[in-house]
């Protein structure tokens, strides 16, 4: 089993999304909250997609593996940006129903995008597992739009 | 992409003077940290031709979460006193 060093703040990072996801959707008296909501579903997302980068590498070295959970990381963590991005067009676009509407739309396409340009890149550098000065590193294609 | 990170977080630190009680601005700063942090980070990244898989990011981004952990722990800890009393 080998865990590369750079994945380690996705290890650290689960405890707390699970925690902001769990208590936002199943125990928080203001689930009903659009607020909460989003914000939950939006850790929700990007928890599943730190347990696509984590998971399959404490079981796997084959780079044609690696780079379908990266490429399946990358969409989660696109769709949770998503879910962030309408969180900030409910708080600051709250009193304008056409502007909320049209950021929806462009932060979709946005998103749709990045998910396609992610394969791309992923495909054309598959992820890889590393040893440099006996420490492991994953090398993987980074995309944002 | 991540810019939504930046923007969430700079409304949820105007409204940290609402929050009514000590419990809710320590999970307020938590969000805002954990937001402000990494929005800022991974914006930033490409602009400056930083790998974002480097052993620097992935320790402030680390760093992110133990603050926004030990953050939602005091707010836990706040409102377990509150209702105590």
């Amino acid at each position: 089993m080998t865990i590369p060093v750079n994945l380690i703040h996705f290890y650290i990072g689960i405890p707390i999304l699970s925690y902001l996801t769990l208590y936002g959707l199943v125990f928080s008296k203001n689930k009903h909250n659009t607020v909460t909501r989003y914000l939950s579903l939006g850790s929700g997302v990007f928890l599943l997609a730190a347990l696509a980068y984590c998971i399959p590498v404490l079981f796997t070295q084959d780079a044609r593996n690696l780079t379908y959970s990266t490429i399946l990381g990358d969409a989660l963590q696109f769709i949770s940006l998503n879910y962030i991005w309408l969180l900030g067009g409910h708080l600051l676009l709250s009193q304008s129903k056409p502007a909320q509407k049209t950021l929806q739309i462009c932060v979709f396409i946005i998103t749709v995008l990045s998910i396609y340009v992610s394969i791309i890149q992923n495909l054309a550098e598959p992820t890889v597992l590393k040893v440099v000065d006996s420490t492991t590193l994953i090398v993987y294609a980074y995309t944002d739009l | 992409m991540f810019g939504a990170l930046i923007v969430v977080g700079l409304s949820f630190l105007l409204q940290i003077k609402q929050a009514t009680t000590v419990s809710q601005k320590y999970r307020i700063a938590a969000i805002v940290l954990a937001f402000l942090v990494n929005g800022v980070l991974f914006s930033v990244a490409p602009l400056i031709k930083l790998n974002t898989s480097s052993l620097p990011v992935v320790i402030i981004v680390s760093g992110s979460f133990i603050a926004m952990t030990a953050l939602m722990i005091l707010s836990q800890v706040t409102r377990a006193k509150i209702s105590a009393q």
